[in-house]
């Protein structure tokens, strides 16, 4: 779940709502490699602008360290599509740009298999003017075993 | 870019696609490597060779010490001789050909004595892959987006222009490999949309496509085979290209909408003779139609051409005779003086070898154009010091008829070029031009341990011919008006000198630094002109990670000296800068990290172009470049590795 926390002059114009986060993470030269997506509602406040949905498209790729049991930190980048689609204007109604993504993250491990984590991001999409947004994610991790066919795909 | 040999190559088992004294080689792990996906791509990696363009998808390219329009550079695939231009355009991304299609590309600047044509103007050679043996099939798809889109803020604020995305470039392809025989049949289509603020108005001038920005679209099939009994011994090339084209012509002023057809047959291939003795040739017939695309007032180009190209030489011990015949014929709807173009050079010369390390070479040439003769003579020395080494001292110097392949000279038999003006000094009765070239180079190979070169150049015109612009800015129409003449009588003279260094610091790091200097030295205003586009400092620093042969990150820095375009000065005071004559120098650093995944089925690349986002512009008419994000994507499944 993520609510972003600040906007820069997107401010003015719509108010964002919680999302939800998706992303698959698997070893990768020295880290770790991820895919996901992102989800935020825009809601518009004035009425000469449209309500929209933004949907970030992402792989990643960072590093970590695991204290002694418990905890583990993460810190790593997402570059992808940060797909916008607007609620008016049918036929014409999406916008596309590229996005880059710094994020930590901290895990609590509950067991081999569960996890509960907090990540923290700030991101950058290349409008003009820039669509700076900062965001706090909450959330379960599940860590398991590649199935064979993954990880032949990945070799 | 390698200093090793790849692993296959047709010109020449000893010498095709393998770095060499005023050659750059481009492997098809490269294009990987930095996830090309236009056959056009390949020149960011060339420092010999000067590049500019203006919306992103046609570029116009010419090898060191020829200032643009001065160089005929010639274009082979699989050694079957392509003519590269139509009406002065370049036209490498419309071939019929994909660049997946392809095993290596050597980017030729110096002298060319190889055969069967003597080239001094550089070329550009492509040699495709050898298919697998039994069934194989390739997809790719590669597409980016360039920053700055309006995003949300189209809504807010007042004027903001969307910058569509770079592509998509679709290709697919099937190849069969038997052992006498192969096939390779590729499709591609391929997308560019012409969205820069810049070049918006001027686009949308004449552009009317109801529902669609301003973009071109090419759609391309082509056939490659090869059979015989010694390995790909003859060679076949076969292809349609379909291009709703932007065509922009200095002389218009502005880009033309128009539909580019080309149909393209050719063959190449090698035939024993007695006595040792080895016969090549290489023929193909092109067909370049210009046809009406919709727009607003239904301006076309008009234009048609047929062109026939045949070369062969053969070799008989010492001896190497050879010759090229080539006839154009243009087509329009309005009279040409004469429809016909014939070129004919004929060459004789002798080879003998230096001992054992060394051979030299002695060449004369005869040419024959619009019934006027000349003759050039080349002579070429090479010596190897040692088992790595090479050194090459090569020249040539003549005066022959001027090369006819250009859009000056049909407009001077009555082609006319919708809305541009066209005056000509003629040039009948003048001497005839005459040209002088000078190579110098070291190479020294070495696999794992430090390769390098040094290749010194010069180029000496005399009595060359060439246009001469005179740009205005019409604001009203957004568009350039320009008057043009033909010169004869421009004259100058080139110099310079190239480097390049490869070494691994590591077994897992690699670099490269190549880096061109040239100068050039001003014999009157059209020289000036032509002399001051060149970035006089080109350089270009690799360096890849590769931790396994299956995952590499690569970053490309590359640096081009400012840049003056004196004929662009007046539009440039009319339009307030928005055309900046003078272009600052470039500083552009790309970054791509590239994958190999599931087998060798699936090929990924991801990066960033201009990393820095430094706004960059090629041409005083040409779009800003912003930083852009690239993806490509390649599925390969053979009938030997499994589907």
């Amino acid at each position: 779940m993520t609510p972003d926390v600040r906007h820069n002059a997107s401010y003015r114009h719509w108010q964002s709502a919680y999302g939800i986060t998706f992303a698959a993470t698997t070893p990768f030269y020295f880290g770790e490699m991820e895919t996901g997506f992102t989800l935020h509602r825009y809601s518009a406040v004035r009425r000469d602008t449209p309500s929209f949905n933004a949907f970030f498209t992402f792989a990643g790729w960072g590093a970590g360290y695991t204290a002694p049991r418990a905890f583990s930190w993460y810190a790593g980048l997402r570059m992808g599509i940060y797909h916008m689609i607007f609620d008016e204007e049918v036929g014409d109604e999406e916008e596309k740009e590229f996005s880059f993504a710094l994020v930590s993250r901290i895990d609590l491990h509950l067991s081999q298999t569960v996890r509960l984590f907090v990540e923290g991001h700030v991101m950058r999409t290349y409008t003009l003017p820039r669509l700076d947004t900062a965001g706090l994610t909450g959330g379960i991790g599940l860590r398991l075993r590649n199935p064979k066919w993954l990880r032949a795909m990945l070799k | 870019m390698a200093l090793t040999p790849p692993a296959y190559g047709q010109h020449d088992g000893q010498t095709a696609c393998v770095p060499d004294i005023g050659k750059e080689v481009v492997t098809r792990e490269d294009i990987f490597r930095y996830g090309f996906s236009r056959l056009s791509d390949v020149l960011a990696l060339s420092t010999l060779w000067h590049t500019t363009g203006l919306e992103g998808f046609h570029w116009q390219t010419a090898p060191s010490g020829f200032p643009d329009g001065t160089a005929r550079w010639t274009l082979y695939i699989d050694d079957i001789p392509v003519a590269p231009r139509v009406l002065g355009r370049n036209r490498l991304n419309a071939l019929p050909f994909s660049l997946s299609d392809t095993a290596c590309i050597e980017i030729v600047s110096g002298m060319d004595m190889e055969g069967p044509a003597l080239l001094r103007e550089g070329a550009l050679r492509i040699y495709t892959k050898k298919p697998e043996f039994g069934l194989s099939m390739e997809a790719s798809v590669a597409a980016g987006n360039e920053i700055n889109d309006p995003g949300p803020f189209r809504y807010t604020l007042p004027k903001t222009i969307n910058i569509d995305r770079i592509g998509p470039t679709h290709t697919a392809s099937v190849s069969v490999g038997k052992k006498t025989w192969q096939g390779h049949a590729s499709g591609r289509l391929d997308e560019h949309h012409v969205t820069d603020a810049a070049l918006h108005d001027r686009a949308w001038r004449f552009y009317h496509i109801p529902g669609t920005q301003p973009h071109i679209r090419a759609r391309t099939l082509g056939f490659t085979g090869a059979f015989g009994p010694r390995p790909r011994s003859q060679r076949m090339l076969a292809g349609l290209s379909h291009t709703g084209d932007m065509a922009f012509f200095p002389e218009t002023g502005f880009e033309v909408p128009t539909i580019h057809r080309i149909a393209l047959l050719g063959a190449a291939g090698t035939l024993p003779l007695r006595r040792d003795g080895v016969l090549r040739y290489g023929v193909s017939s092109s067909r370049d139609a210009f046809e009406l695309r919709p727009n607003r007032k239904d301006i076309e180009l008009d234009w048609m051409q047929r062109q026939f190209v045949a070369e062969a030489d053969a070799r008989v011990r010492m001896l190497h005779i050879g010759g090229r015949a080539r006839t154009l014929r243009g087509q329009t709807s309005g009279l040409l003086s004469d429809a016909n173009l014939f070129d004919l050079r004929l060459f004789g010369g002798l080879n003998a070898r230096i001992r054992q390390r060394g051979r030299t070479r002695l060449v004369l040439e005869w040419i024959r154009r619009e019934g006027r003769s000349g003759a050039v003579l080349y002579a070429s020395m090479e010596m190897q010091p040692g088992a790595r080494q090479r050194l090459r001292l090569a020249g040539s110097y003549g005066a022959a008829p001027p090369d006819t392949r250009s859009l000056g000279l049909w407009q001077e038999r009555g082609y006319r070029l919708p809305y541009s003006t066209f005056g000509s000094a003629g040039h009948d009765q003048k001497p005839l031009p005459r040209r002088a070239t000078v190579d110098a180079g070291w190479i020294h190979r070495d696999p794992i341990g430090i390769s390098g070169s040094v290749f010194l150049f010069y180029r000496g015109f005399w009595n060359d011919i060439l246009p001469e612009y005179a740009i205005a800015w019409d604001g009203d129409e957004s568009s350039f008006n320009t008057t043009k003449r033909l010169f004869q009588g421009a004259g100058g003279h080139t110099g310079g000198i190239s480097g390049t260094m490869a070494l691994r610091l590591s077994p897992t790091l690699l670099q490269r630094v190549s880096g061109t200097f040239e100068a050039v030295r001003r014999d009157g205003p059209p020289w000036l002109a032509y002399g001051e586009r060149i970035p006089r400092l080109r350089i270009a620093a690799i360096t890849t990670l590769a931790a396994t042969d299956r995952f590499s990150l690569s970053a490309l820095v590359r640096y081009a000296s400012a840049t003056s375009w004196p004929e662009y000065r007046e539009a440039s005071i009319e339009a307030e800068e928005i055309w900046p004559w003078r272009l600052p120098e470039r500083f552009l650093v790309d970054l791509t990290a590239s994958k190999r995944m599931a087998g060798d089925h699936l090929n990924i690349s991801m990066g960033l172009r201009n990393l820095l986002n430094d706004p960059v512009r090629f041409h005083p008419a040409g779009a800003v470049f912003y930083m852009e994000f690239h993806l490509s994507v390649v599925a390969r499944f053979t009938s030997t590795a499994g589907f």
